[in-house]
């Protein structure tokens, strides 16, 4: 008894957390869809649904653009973290060559510095190479990354160098090895290095803030800060809080459809290290 | 099918010489062993062919062909591992179609190889399944189905057996020895199981420190050991070392051990080794009960002072010169140690090795 009484109380103690996570989430959605008289006494029943919202963000800001601009880039960036992290975790993991131990603690490094030191660097480097105010700007910079590489040479770290030498005796090169041979055997990392990309990408405002003017090559999060600050919201709750909703919710579906794997790729990593 | 050479060939990671010069070659369709201690350098010499494994210096030809600077797909070989490194998501149909995808054969002819292979080595009802869903044997049937489905110019096996049980190991050495008279292939086959060695070589390349020890047929490896490695390398269980002194005892040659124990008249070359310092070695089996059917007896009584039994036979152990010495003996002579008795050393069979340098003598 005293046993089913402490597992209700741990229950309920799970769902109160879970609650204040998924209550902010639900408010906003429920607000944007709410008349703007009304949203300010909202609670947990809806008061009135209406899209208005929805399509006064549409006429204002050119939102579709921005959400082609953003999945083109945030796309791209994951591609490339994907193909660029899991080729150079490879030559960290099972290439013999000098100083690799030295540029893999070089690359480890790297992740310690906060964004804000590259930024002043990165930003003359994209003027230098007149790539400012092109899509461009966005997507290079981040086609690799040191957390990628990191997870994907543990992950084939794990795999033993016997599996690469049949390979290589069946007639593999090296690329080969790494796209046919280990990718489907490391699936969990390379979705959990996918979604964390995606959604470091998707969210990413300051980045596009320093480097993007021209309002269609704009990703969302930037149109829509700008949107939300700005003034274009004439301060309606509203339609800001549609425009959050529109930006969120990409990532809230990709989310829900693979977090089986990125729970099991955390966990796994976790073990093994 | 080919021969596989070694001119000269040595291996070095930064200033440590893994492999020492070493020259041999595997003749075509020949079964070559190579058998030594963990970390002696076999499985670098086999990855060396492979092409898996680059060398410091020398030459390496198949087929005539010096290999040095070909990548591993393009030396026709093909190699079976100790952990089968069978591809994990591919089904054993795939693992062994592989090989023959990349080198763009068609579909149909790719099929009729492997269905081939698989009725070879009768694994037929296991083409569908995944490496996961399988035993260690089956595994290790599959992997070798990859190597002889390419049917290469040689066949190298990595410690093959090593993850099986007794039992399975046995029975997959029988399969591979028939394999390799089915198939009249060069297989060159690395273990450290000297009983596997024995079994399955034509002829066994025994390595010791990266230094090639002898390289003979298993019967004459086991009667003629170049040195005191190979002799306790080679045999189950080891051969017994006695060190002793050649002296003249009342005018006859003779070894005499440290201990006085073990007295026995030595000829030919050993005879000219007076006062020198020298080790016999005789093996277990070759310590009798009896003097019957021993061409030159030599007596010595000692106190065996425990036994092992194995049923039929057995081993009773005793000391010389304070040293562990067995003896193989049949199961009624073994029971409750200890006890004193007589034993016969069989003349013909025992060696000498020098003192110093291990090197055979005589």
């Amino acid at each position: 008894m005293v046993r089913k009484i402490k597992k209700i109380g741990f229950y309920a103690l799970l769902l109160l957390a879970a609650l204040s996570f998924l209550y902010p989430f639900y408010w906003m959605i429920l607000a944007s869809l709410t008349p703007e008289q009304n949203i300010g006494t909202l609670g947990i029943v809806p008061q009135g649904i209406t899209f208005e919202h929805y399509t006064g963000m549409i006429e204002k800001i050119p939102i579709w653009s921005a959400l082609f601009n953003s999945v083109f880039v945030a796309t791209l960036s994951t591609f490339g973290v994907i193909v660029f992290g899991s080729m150079t975790g490879y030559a960290l993991a099972k290439m013999r060559f000098k100083g690799r131990n030295l540029l893999f603690y070089t690359i480890i490094f790297t992740m310690t510095l906060p964004f804000q030191i590259t930024l002043i660097p990165n930003y003359i480097l994209m003027v230098n190479f007149h790539w400012v105010d092109t899509l461009a700007a966005l997507v290079v910079p981040s086609l690799n990354s040191a957390f990628a590489i990191l997870l994907f040479r543990q992950a084939f770290m794990t795999i033993p160098d016997d599996l690469i030498h049949a390979a290589k005796v069946d007639g593999c090169g090296d690329l080969r090895i790494i796209f046919q041979i280990l990718w489907p055997n490391i699936i969990p990392s390379i979705i959990t290095v996918g979604i964390l990309t995606f959604m470091t990408s998707w969210n990413d405002v300051l980045w596009p803030l320093i480097v993007i003017r021209e309002e269609g090559l704009m990703t969302m999060p930037q149109l829509v800060t700008l949107f939300a600050v700005g003034g274009r919201s004439e301060a309606q709750l509203g339609v800001k809080l549609a425009s959050a909703v529109l930006l969120a919710l990409p990532i809230i579906i990709a989310y829900l459809f693979l977090q089986k794997y990125f729970i099991q790729s955390m966990a796994s990593s976790g073990i093994k290290s | 099918m080919a021969n596989v050479k070694f001119e000269q060939v040595t291996k070095s990671y930064g200033k440590v010489q893994a492999i020492q010069p070493v020259s041999f070659e595997v003749k075509d369709k020949e079964f070559m062993v190579l058998v030594g201690p963990s970390g002696c350098g076999k499985s670098t010499l086999l990855r060396m062919i492979a092409g898996l494994e680059d060398i410091t210096s020398g030459k390496i030809s198949i087929d005539n062909t010096i290999v040095n600077d070909l990548s591993p797909k393009d030396r026709d070989i093909s190699i079976v591992f100790q952990n089968y490194a069978l591809y994990p998501h591919m089904t054993a149909y795939d693992n062994m179609a592989f090989g023959l995808k990349i080198r763009g054969l068609k579909k149909a002819e790719i099929k009729e190889k492997v269905m081939a292979a698989a009725k070879v080595l009768d694994i037929e009802d296991l083409l569908d399944r995944k490496p996961k869903a399988m035993s260690g044997g089956q595994r290790q049937r599959i992997a070798i189905g990859r190597a002889i489905v390419r049917n290469p110019k040689v066949f190298l096996f990595d410690e093959p057996l090593s993850n099986l049980d007794a039992q399975l190991r046995g029975q997959m050495r029988l399969e591979i020895a028939s394999l390799h008279k089915r198939l009249e292939a060069t297989m060159v086959y690395v273990t450290h199981d000297q009983v596997e060695a024995m079994t399955l070589g034509d002829r066994i390349i025994v390595l010791n420190k990266g230094v090639i020890q002898q390289i003979d047929t298993p019967q004459n490896l086991y009667n003629h050991p170049a040195n005191k490695f190979v002799a306790g390398f080679i045999g189950s269980p080891t051969m017994n070392f006695i060190e002793g002194k050649v002296v003249d005892d009342n005018g006859i040659a003779s070894f005499i051990s440290n201990d006085g124990v073990i007295r026995i008249e030595v000829k030919d070359k050993i005879r000219d080794l007076e006062h020198t310092e020298v080790i016999l070695g005789i093996r277990p089996e070759h310590i009798y009960s009896l003097p019957t059917n021993i061409d030159a007896p030599v007596k010595f009584t000692t106190t065996v002072k425990w036994t092992e039994l194995l049923g039929h036979d057995g081993f009773a152990f005793f000391e010389i010169n304070g040293v562990q010495i067995s003896a193989r003996l049949v199961a009624e002579e073994l029971l409750n140690p200890p006890f004193e008795r007589e034993l016969y050393i069989d003349r013909e069979k025992i060696h000498f090795f020098d003192k110093v340098s291990g090197v055979a003598i005589g």
